[in-house]
């Protein structure tokens, strides 16, 4: 099994949050989604040299367009996950979950809605 | 009105072109664009020099990451073989990043400036440093204990840099020691290893060289010498050799400091080991006088 075949802590929570956004991930809102959901300040060059690691690894698909006023007509460019990046996502999470499976301590926490 | 943020914002011309030094290629652009779309998400209505103070701290948050990243691609850049190895391009190995000139350049200047600076330190005439003993006079740093009477400018340190101005009587003073140097605690047991006894030992008979240990089995009272709190707290390992005669009746008749550490602490060891009481030494029957050398090795606690 490679290095790249188990994406990091930090690669796998940009997946999640691309995953969660569908068609409106780009850079600030995948940002804005890690921020809500783990409630801890991310940076924006963490989120994006991330994103361009996932992308060249194969787990991530992007498309450039154009931007609005809001931008001042930059780019914008948005993220899929591919689905390599799906079975990778996977075997992270199975992993950690044979990790902590039998261990009364790491009992899940459950998701909170 | 500009309708561009960062060039209405104080520094927004050098944020830009570190965000482009630091993002390549069109990532910039999109990088920029969603600073200032949060910039205006988050801070419709704010000044420009507050906006910038927003742009800056999240650029300089997002610093880091996006140096270490710039690093990283830098170094995992497509290579290419070397133009004059084409013969060698079969092993994978022999590759070299894009910009091989300015390596090879570079690496040229190095090897250059380093056998340059081997040359001159080939041939700089070195001049040979002596090895100077510098005698250190251990009851000048008792501060309270320094005889008054010298000028306050000169004797220690002039006796520190000129060994030969010491005379031999000054290391071991005939003036007799003050009680009050002398500690009454108990510094360090000091121990005897074997040395081979001079000989010109005094007494009425030649005296017999023993060794320590054979004198130490006839010692009766042999208090060991204690070393003034002051030495103790230098930290060292202090060592002394002294030669003792002791005579037929077994009473010291004379105790030379052959090696010794200070005219202060040289006296108290004599002192201390001039009462020491020796069972007669007998040769053939006859009690004779003998001498014998001890070191003194006084362990710091």
């Amino acid at each position: 099994m490679g290095k790249d075949d188990i994406p990091g802590s930090f690669e796998q929570l940009v997946l999640l949050a691309v995953l969660r956004l569908g068609e409106g991930a780009y850079g600030m809102t995948v940002r804005r989604e890690l921020e809500l959901r783990t409630g801890q300040p991310v940076s924006l060059g963490a989120v994006y040299t991330t994103l361009e690691r996932l992308e060249s690894k194969g787990y991530l698909g992007s498309r450039a367009t154009a931007g609005g006023a809001e931008r001042e007509g930059r780019a914008r460019r948005f993220f899929q996950v591919r689905a390599s990046g799906v079975e990778a996502l996977k075997r992270a999470l199975d992993l950690l979950d044979r990790m902590r499976a039998d261990l009364p301590v790491l009992r899940p926490l459950g998701v909170r809605r | 009105m500009n309708t561009d943020l960062l060039a209405r914002i104080p520094g927004g011309t050098l944020l830009s072109a570190l965000l482009r030094l630091l993002v390549p290629d069109q990532r910039s652009e999109e990088f920029v664009g969603d600073l200032v779309e949060e910039a205006h998400r988050e801070l419709p209505h704010a000044s420009s020099t507050r906006l910038a103070c927003w742009l800056w701290s999240q650029t300089l948050c997002s610093l880091p990451a996006l140096v270490a990243h710039r690093a990283r691609r830098l170094l995992s850049a497509p290579r290419h073989p070397l133009p004059f190895c084409t013969q060698l391009t079969a092993m994978p190995s022999i590759r070299v990043h894009r910009s091989w000139p300015l390596s090879v350049a570079l690496t040229a200047a190095a090897h250059l400036v380093a056998g340059a600076v081997v040359i001159i330190l080939a041939f700089a005439p070195v001049e040979e440093l002596q090895p100077t003993r510098i005698p250190v006079v251990l009851s000048a740093l008792l501060p309270t204990r320094t005889p008054p009477a010298a000028p306050a400018a000169a004797p220690v340190i002039q006796d520190q840099a000129e060994p030969r101005r010491i005379p031999p009587a000054r290391r071991s003073p005939r003036t007799p020691l003050p009680t009050t140097l002398v500690d009454p605690l108990p510094a360090g047991e000091p121990t005897r290893p074997a040395d081979p006894c001079a000989p010109g030992c005094a007494g009425d008979e030649p005296p017999v060289r023993i060794p320590p240990r054979v004198a130490e089995k006839r010692c009766l009272s042999c208090p060991p010498p204690h070393l003034p709190t002051v030495f103790q707290q230098l930290g060292m390992e202090q060592q002394m050799l002294v030669r003792s005669c002791v005579n037929a009746r077994g009473a010291v008749t004379s105790v030379d400091v052959l090696r010794g550490l200070d005219p202060t602490v040289d006296m108290g060891v004599k002192k201390t080991v001039q009462a020491w009481r020796f069972s007669p030494h007998t040769l053939d029957g006859h009690p004779v006088p003998f001498c014998y050398t001890t070191r003194f090795v006084f362990a710091m606690r």
